[in-house]
């Protein structure tokens, strides 16, 4: 007896000490109890700001460099920059901005992709919010048509899908046409829409692209956004149309240039990534550049084009002086010099291409700007177009030039896309810095509209923009030899890329990937998009002709 | 009151009033002195009465006196045991009925350690004979003698396959230990559980907030947190090597269980002892760096130099010869050593006073000791210093109640330097700085403001007071940043010991582990770090880390004897465990004033802030039955059931069962002699488990930083006064179940020649199956990551230890100690569709380092490095030649192919372009490129003792495995590393697969249009910029071209030490013994590693990647100088 008694109150000890019986459970505890974290959200605001602000990272991140460095915008010039220069992006270097298409991504990167888009949908959708749920067709339509235009064919009808673990890849021109089809359904049904709860974002103070405008005010600028996207886009796909590829819309280039005239229609309108001067809200292209000074440098394509029209009367200097700070001098048009691509000096150079001209007196050549009067100056409160008036201009000139005879050579002019560049080439914008816009008034001219200048008036009012890319994928203009190898003097031998590989983990974890990169030279000729019919021609300094105003 | 009850508290009462010695009334006592085989009196034996559980310890002198209860005498003799640790066990029989007795007893030496009792984990013990799996201790001698301040770098070729990587020399730097192999991927960071007198412990690696861990996880290097424990405090250690042995502790010792034992007082006088040690220490091996060619330039030197330009791009930067590709300096220009100036002689001193005694029923321990390590790098905030203080007691309140408390406070303050993949940290800038530019002094006061110079900005002026210099000046950085952690932590426990009867004992302890440590980072003006919105403006990252842990175990114990032949234990046990994590850090940003380092004095705070907690709960069972058959076979069987928090609902509870065999085929009936002189057989098959961390399976929305690629670039979902939310990373999903480690044992122990040698031979295959991931899903889904039992590992491996005592006289002995091991870990399985599994931390991406570092791919190594590579043919790719695809394992050769000079086309030939060089491959960079895993590692020890004399030394043995030199990548890119400056001298140029090879590791065949079809290698290439700028660049060239051999021989101690314990000592002195040891600690390695030494880790102990280098550190090596007194 007196045993068991013992034995009972050891017995009696153990089990008293479990007496919980939710100590495996509940808040903070259970693995599905997060305290750090909210598990729901009733109001679309939160994920509508995260999408706002996952656009600087696609647009204004090493995405938009790629696509300003190909194009000799600037110059990669030192460390990695040197390397993607000359075409050596490989799949992790693009990583964290194709998981940001759709989501989440590593650690705290990323967000605001397509998975928030349409979670913020749904939630605008449980509240019958028209406004909201056009609003975010048009991110929709952004962010997905930003990535067909760089990848190519991409999971679109069955991404962001947790349940289809490895969804298939759409074929690009499927994708644009999925796209126009969001457009349309925004600029015909969500936008024009009004009454019942329509508040949009500004009941949740949400809007920062456009805050301080009206419910009606929003309506009216979004529908302007989602024509100039679908300009934009038919715009992308006309070359396939024109030649009749299966999926290719017809008649492309009337849609992009009715819709470019639905398109944002004034400078005021014009469509960025919102910044402000805080720490963690200055313009990525800025803070990329205090953080890796001397990784890039203004591209001599770009300044060499610039001081060309300028010698021929049809720019001034302010955008010049916007853009880059001088060499040297005075900041006179000749106190500006680019690098070329790869870093490469020396060039033999006879024939004139663009990137390859330019003597820096000196050997200096000039920085971005951050004098009084850069784009990179100050606060880094810039808040760049990603789509602007000036855009919708070009295309419906572009557009024009196509419908009215332009054929094959670019330095036909067109008289009927006349009125558009013009259009583009007065009250000239680039965006907004600490509040107030920043304009160079309208530009000298008259600039005929050949294919050509309208061409690289896009190229230089789109600064730093990625949609430059694309227009040289479609036009092979303005004229670019692509970047010599590492200690070489003449061009390289690769055509400039047509795309980017597909990031690293989607590689990794999605067996229908398609294998696109080569070796050696990621993008080339048997990889290009389907809207893109040819690669570019592979120029080279000593016998390619320039183009000529 | 029940009996039992009553006698518990009188007890507990008696114990509290009286003096223990006088709760016993006439007793019978015992006397006696034990000495070993040569008359030496043996102090701290164990003397026992058995049959009445009651006994005491010898004194100083050998002396003891057992006391035994008048009601409690037998009749008839009973059987008195004296043992101790090192000596066979000594028993003789004495009769109490006279009143009194006397046992002497004259220990033999037991160098096999038979029926020594070992702690096995959870409450349970066994002796050594009985274990039916491989046993590793390591004792307070060896710890003690490799004088490291952190246990883990202490257990460093200490045991066969219980491999152990100090990150660097840097003071308070984390130390990483794996045993056996990697059994676990991402639920664990691949350690043991570390279990301090029964009770777990906190040995995580904590970075600062995610936030900076992302950008930049490589630049401040916070401690293992074992780093608290005092080494001078620990009695020894026991390793569990694997599932077979800590079962016991079921889902959280998958990687293992070290078991740490803490000193006890004995019985008998106070003993006093003071050791004080003080060390010299220096940077080992290190990177040549040229001192011949100065700073490029893409525009005019003297420009750059003289004028304060608001630009000074084109100083520094740019196309052209850039960084330090400039001319030859002429012998006129000075030039500094950018290594030696920031380096200097680290000292160390550790004093240690420790008081030990007590009487036949109270036992004391109390140790304070103070550890001050400066470090070698100048400047003052690099250096460690931990205050630590112990009490361990025990008291026997009655006959059958025993109470304790071991309990330690520590203080563990480290001053980092920002080092590694930082532009701000130390080496990075300074190794990149060209050789003519004088750092000294950095801050440059002749525009009237003092502001920091640096050769990125060599002419500050107004307004740069806040403006980012790229690189730090490294002495800027050496003196002015601060990054510090300041950790006080409570740790130990209560335990009782109860036993009702002779043959049931319960046990309870009650554990605490309490930490908080308070985090401090502070750039100042003009700094560069990027990535945290501070370069330039300044900021302060504060706040603290505090982690808790509570512990209760409970055993019952119940000891049985069926029959004469067949006896044993039942152990039934119960175990409460509570983790939990609060973190809360916030970091201001734009420094108002330039001091002080304070969140006040910043005028923004970077979002979202950082707010973290975590918990996790485990309740187990479990219980142990052992089977003692005719002495010579001992069996035991044991299951445990957890119940874990972070499991999936479904899936809470599992169990993890064991059981082993031991067999002693040959125990010597008399004395120890002949070939063999024990024999034993032993096997065991256990399960553990690998918990997940808490919240896996939480659907989420969170705040985020958007950031651009690792180099800097922030933004946030929280601007313009509103605050914005996205997804989490983990796509839905219910099931996550235990990972579970499989594992088979067996071994056999040898007693040879006389006890003159023993041999210890163990094999053992695990498999790891259900192993936690978070897999890598499509991105396309919009989620990163699944929760998800997913992979399969398996280890396979030997271990083999010899100890060799060929002389082992009072005068002179001699000991031998080998150990070789060898582990293979194969990846088994991966969830389908899945190419790798790249480890948490690995350093990929956009940063430097490897692309993928660490991984798991199916059919390879665990670990395994994966990168990129040049073009090498037999992979289907297709190279652009003059515009125009070319598949270039067409053998056809047109415009290119893959052809050796030969016309015949090799698999995995390097492909060469027309000007002989090869081609970076962009298509992949997940290529299989080699095994960080040694192949086999060893250790040899030895031992002399001469009188008092006594030299030792331990040889550190890694063979194989490959180490990423990423350093070396990067100052070729910039021009300093000394080979650069060999090759420019020499108008060097290479013919590939002749006599130039893309890694040090392996020669390739090369094929292609560069093949020089006379000589079947590549055409002559020149060494040039273009070459150490692209191919051989860390930015620009593949992963695979900064393989080297990471193996290594590594003297890690050789000691002399001489005991003075003459009389005089005592007459003169007041001392017992003075020990005087003089030590060099990692004197030597030998590598062909050409960067620091290969022992080193860009991610600390936070992560299972093993050598991977950018801007490490450098190990130290170091003199020490030891005195004891012994009182």
């Amino acid at each position: 007896m007196r045993h068991s008694l013992r034995v009972l109150l050891g017995l009696g000890l153990a089990l008293g000490a479990a007496g919980c019986s939710d100590y495996l459970s509940g808040p903070g505890v259970s693995s599905t109890q997060d305290p750090n974290n909210p598990l729901s959200l009733k109001k679309a605001g939160p994920l509508y700001i995260g999408i706002q602000q996952g656009m600087p990272t696609q647009f204004e991140g090493q995405l938009a460099r790629f696509a300003a460095e190909y194009t000799q915008q600037i110059a990669g010039i030192s460390r990695q920059q040197i390397g993607f220069d000359r075409y050596q992006a490989s799949p992790p270097d693009v990583d964290t901005y194709w998981d940001a298409v759709y989501g989440s991504s590593i650690f705290v990167t990323g967000g605001g992709g397509l998975l928030d888009i349409h979670k913020a949908q749904q939630i605008a959708r449980s509240t019958s919010d028209s406004l909201y749920i056009g609003i975010l067709k048009v991110y929709e339509a952004l962010v997905v048509g930003y990535a067909a235009a760089l990848f190519g064919d991409i999971p679109y009808r069955e991404a962001a899908d947790s349940t289809i673990p490895q969804p298939h890849f759409d074929p690009q021109l499927q994708v644009y046409g999925d796209l126009q089809a969001q457009l349309d359904s925004a600029l015909n049904i969500y936008l024009p829409a009004t009454g019942g709860p329509n508040f949009g974002p500004n009941r949740d103070v949400a809007e920062l692209v456009y805050g301080g405008r009206g419910t009606a005010g929003l309506r009216a600028v979004y529908k302007e956004v989602a024509a100039s996207l679908k300009a934009r886009y038919f715009l992308h796909v006309g070359a396939a149309s024109v030649a009749g590829r299966p999926g290719a819309p017809p008649a492309a280039y009337d849609s992009a240039f009715k819709y470019a005239q639905l398109g944002i229609s004034t400078p005021d309108d014009d469509f960025f990534a919102f910044h402000d001067a805080t720490g963690v809200g200055v313009n990525i292209w800025i803070q990329f550049y205090g953080a890796r000074f001397g990784d890039i440098g203004p591209g001599a394509a770009l300044v060499e084009i610039m001081k060309r029209m300028q010698a021929n009367g049809f720019d001034d200097n302010q955008r010049l002086a916007y853009y880059w700070f001088p060499a040297d001098g005075t900041g006179a048009p000749d106190d500006f010099f680019g690098y070329r691509p790869g870093g490469a000096t020396g060039l033999t150079t006879t024939g004139g291409i663009y990137n390859g001209s330019g003597s820096a007196l000196d050997g200096a050549y000039s920085d971005f700007g951050n004098a009084s009067l850069g784009f990179f100056q100050g606060s880094g409160n810039v808040r760049n177009p990603l789509i602007s008036y000036a855009e919708a201009q070009l295309i419906a000139a572009e557009a024009a030039w196509r419908l009215n005879g332009g054929g094959a050579d670019p330095t036909v002019v067109v008289v009927a896309a006349q009125p558009f560049l013009d259009a583009a080439r007065k009250n000239r914008h680039f965006g907004v810095e600490d509040g107030t816009p920043v304009t160079f008034g309208d530009a000298p001219g008259p600039l005929l509209a050949s294919l050509q200048n309208i061409m690289e008036e896009k190229y230089i009012a789109l600064f730093l923009n990625p949609e430059v890319w694309s227009d040289y994928r479609r036009t092979c203009l303005p004229s670019l030899a692509p970047a010599p190898a590492a200690g070489a003097t003449t061009p390289g031998t690769s055509a400039i890329p047509g795309r980017l590989p597909y990031g690293q983990t989607e590689i990794n974890a999605n067996p229908n990937t398609p294998a696109t990169s080569s070796a050696g030279v990621p993008i080339t000729s048997n990889s290009i998009n389907a809207t893109e019919l040819a690669p570019c021609p592979v120029l080279n300094y000593t016998t390619s002709v320039p183009l000529a105003n | 009151m029940i009996p039992a009850l009553r006698r518990f508290l009188v007890g507990v009462a008696g114990a509290a009033l009286l003096p223990a010695s006088l709760a016993a009334q006439q007793p019978a006592v015992i006397t006696g002195r034990v000495t070993n085989a040569s008359g030496t009196p043996l102090a701290n034996a164990q003397v026992t009465v058995q049959q009445l559980g009651i006994g005491a310890a010898t004194r100083g002198d050998g002396s003891y006196t057992v006391l035994v209860p008048a009601a409690r005498i037998p009749t008839g003799p009973v059987t008195v045991t004296a043992r101790l640790i090192g000596y066979k066990l000594g028993t003789t029989q004495v009769s109490l009925e006279g009143g009194s007795a006397t046992a002497d007893f004259a220990l033999a030496d037991n160098p096999l350690q038979l029926g020594e009792v070992v702690v096995t984990g959870a409450g349970t013990a066994s002796e050594v004979e009985k274990l039916g799996t491989v046993r590793d201790r390591v004792d307070s001698t060896l710890i003690q003698r490799s004088g490291e301040q952190n246990l883990v770098t202490a257990l460093a070729a200490k045991a066969p396959n219980v491999i152990v990587t100090s990150s660097s020399g840097e003071p308070g730097v984390s130390s990483y230990i794996q045993v056996r192999g990697l059994t676990s991927i991402q639920s664990s960071d691949g350690q043991p559980l570390f279990v301090v007198d029964g009770v777990p412990v906190d040995n995580s690696t904590t970075f600062n907030n995610p936030n900076q861990l992302a950008v930049n996880s490589q630049n401040i290097f916070p401690p293992n947190r074992l780093l608290d424990l005092n080494p001078d405090d620990i009695e020894n250690v026991e390793v569990l090597k694997g599932a077979s042995s800590g079962a016991i502790y079921g889902s959280r010792a998958g990687q293992g269980v070290i078991l740490i034992t803490t000193k006890k007082g004995r019985p008998g006088q106070t003993k006093y002892s003071l050791r004080s040690s003080w060390s010299l220490d220096e940077h080992t091996q290190l990177p040549e760096l040229q001192s011949t060619y100065g700073l490029g330039t893409h525009g005019n030197p003297a420009t750059c130099f003289t004028s304060n330009l608001p630009s000074k791009l084109h100083c520094t930067v740019g196309g052209g010869t850039r960084a330090s590709w400039g001319p030859k300096l002429a012998d006129t220009i000075p030039v500094f050593n950018h290594t030696e100036e920031v380096l200097q002689h680290g000292w160390q001193t550790d004093n240690a006073l420790t008081i030990a005694g007590g009487n036949d029923r109270t036992q004391f321990f109390l140790s304070g000791a103070y550890n001050y390590n400066r470090g070698i790098v100048i400047g003052d905030n690099n250096h460690f210093r931990r205050v630590s203080v112990r009490f361990n007691g025990g008291h026997q309140v009655t006959d059958r109640l025993k109470v304790g408390a071991n309990v330690a406070y520590a203080n563990s303050f480290g001053g980092y330097l920002s080092t590694r993949n930082s532009t701000a940290g130390v080496l990075l800038s300074g190794w990149r700085t060209p050789p003519e530019h004088n750092n000294l002094p950095y801050i440059d006061t002749r525009s009237g403001i003092p502001l920091q110079q640096s050769y990125r900005r060599p002419n500050p002026g107004p307004g740069d007071e806040k403006i980012d210099r790229v690189y730090d000046n490294p002495f800027f950085t050496a003196n002015e940043q601060v990054h510090s952690s300041n950790t006080g932590r409570v740790f130990g426990g209560v335990n009782g010991e109860w036993s009702p009867f002779s043959w049931v004992r319960f046990n309870e302890t009650f554990g605490l582990d309490y930490a908080n440590d308070e985090r401090l980072d502070a750039w100042p003006w003009s700094n560069s770090e990027s990535g945290l919105g501070v370069d330039g403006v300044g900021g302060v990252n504060a706040g603290y880390i505090r982690t808790q842990q509570l512990d209760h175990n409970l055993t019952a114990t119940v000891t049985y004897r069926a029959a004469e032949q067949l006896k044993g234990t039942i152990t039934l046990g119960q175990n409460l465990n509570s983790q939990t994590i609060a973190s809360r850090q916030a970091l201001g940003v734009n420094l108002i004033a330039q001091q002080p380092f304070n969140l006040g004095n910043t005028s923004a705070a970077q979002v979202p802030l950082y707010d973290f907690q975590q918990k996790i709960r485990v309740e187990s069972y479990f219980g142990q039955a052992t089977a003692d058959i005719g002495d010579q076979l001992y069996l035991t069987a044991a299951v445990r059931n957890d119940g874990v928090s972070s499991f999936g609902a479904t899936s809470k509870r599992s169990w993890f069962p064991k059981g082993s065999a031991a067999w002693v085929f040959y125990r010597p009936k008399g004395e120890a002699k002949g070939v063999l002189t024990y024999g034993k057989l032993r096997t065991a098959y256990g399960q553990s488990g690998t918990q997940p961390t808490a919240y896996l399976l939480a659907q989420v929305f969170r705040s985020s930083s958007n950031f651009d690629g690792g180099w800097g670039p922030v933004t946030s979902t929280i601007i313009n006064g509103v605050g914005g939310l996205i997804s989490g990373n983990n796509a839905p999903t219910e099931q996550l179940g235990p990972e579970r480690v499989k594992e088979f044992e067996a071994g056999v122990d040898l007693g040879l020649f006389s006890d003159k040698a023993d041999l210890s031979v163990t094999h053992y295959r695990q498999n790891s199956s259900g192993v936690i991931l978070q897999v890598p899903i499509a991105n396309s889904t919009g989620y990163y990551t699944r929760p998800a039992n997913a992979a399969t590992l398996q280890n396979r491996g030997w271990e083999v230890s010899l100890n060799l005592r060929p002389v082992t006289t009072t005068t002179f002995a001699w000991d031998i100690g080998l150990q070789w091991a060898r582990n293979r870990g194969l990846t088994t399985s991966l969830p389908p569709g899945l190419q790798y599994l790249q480890f948490p931390l690995s350093g990929g991406g956009n940063g430097a380092g490897l692309k993928v570092g660490g991984a798991a791919q199916v059919g390879q190594p665990i670990g395994v490095y994966l990168g990129s590579d040049f073009v090498r043919c037999g992979r289907g790719l297709v190279i652009n030649v003059n515009g125009f695809d070319v598949p270039i394992d067409n053998t056809s050769a047109t415009g290119g192919g893959c052809l050796d000079a030969n016309g015949a086309f090799t698999s995995g030939a390097l492909y060469l372009s027309a000007n002989g060089r090869p081609v970076l491959d962009t298509k992949s960079t997940s290529y299989v490129l080699g095994d960080p895993n040694p192949k086999w590692t060893g250790a040899v020890r030895t031992n002399f003792r001469i009188g008092k004399l006594s030299l030792g030394g331990l040889l550190d043995i890694r063979h194989g495995g490959i180490a990423y030199n990423g350093t070396k990548g990067a100052l070729n890119e910039f021009g300093k590393n000394l080979q650069t400056a060999i090759d420019r001298d020499n108008n060097a140029v290479a013919h590939f697969g002749q006599d130039y090879q893309v890694n040090t590791i392996a020669k390739d065949a090369v094929a292609g249009p560069g093949v020089d079809p006379a000589t079947g290698f590549g055409v002559a290439t020149p060494l040039d910029q273009s070459w150490y700028q692209s191919g051989a660049s860390v930015f620009n060239g593949p992963d695979v071209a900064f393989l080297e051999e990471g193996g290594f021989v590594k003297l890690r101690e050789v000691s002399v030490g001489f005991t003075f314990d003459q009389p005089w000592v005592g007459r003169t002195l007041g001392f017992s013994s003075i020990e005087v040891r003089v030590a060099g600690r990692n004197l030597k390695s030998w590598n062909n590693y050409t960067g620091v030494d290969p022992e080193t880790s860009i991610l600390g102990a936070g992560s299972p990647i093993r050598g991977i280098n950018y801007f490490n550190q450098p190990q130290a090596r170091s003199w020490l100088f030891t005195l004891t007194f012994n009182r």
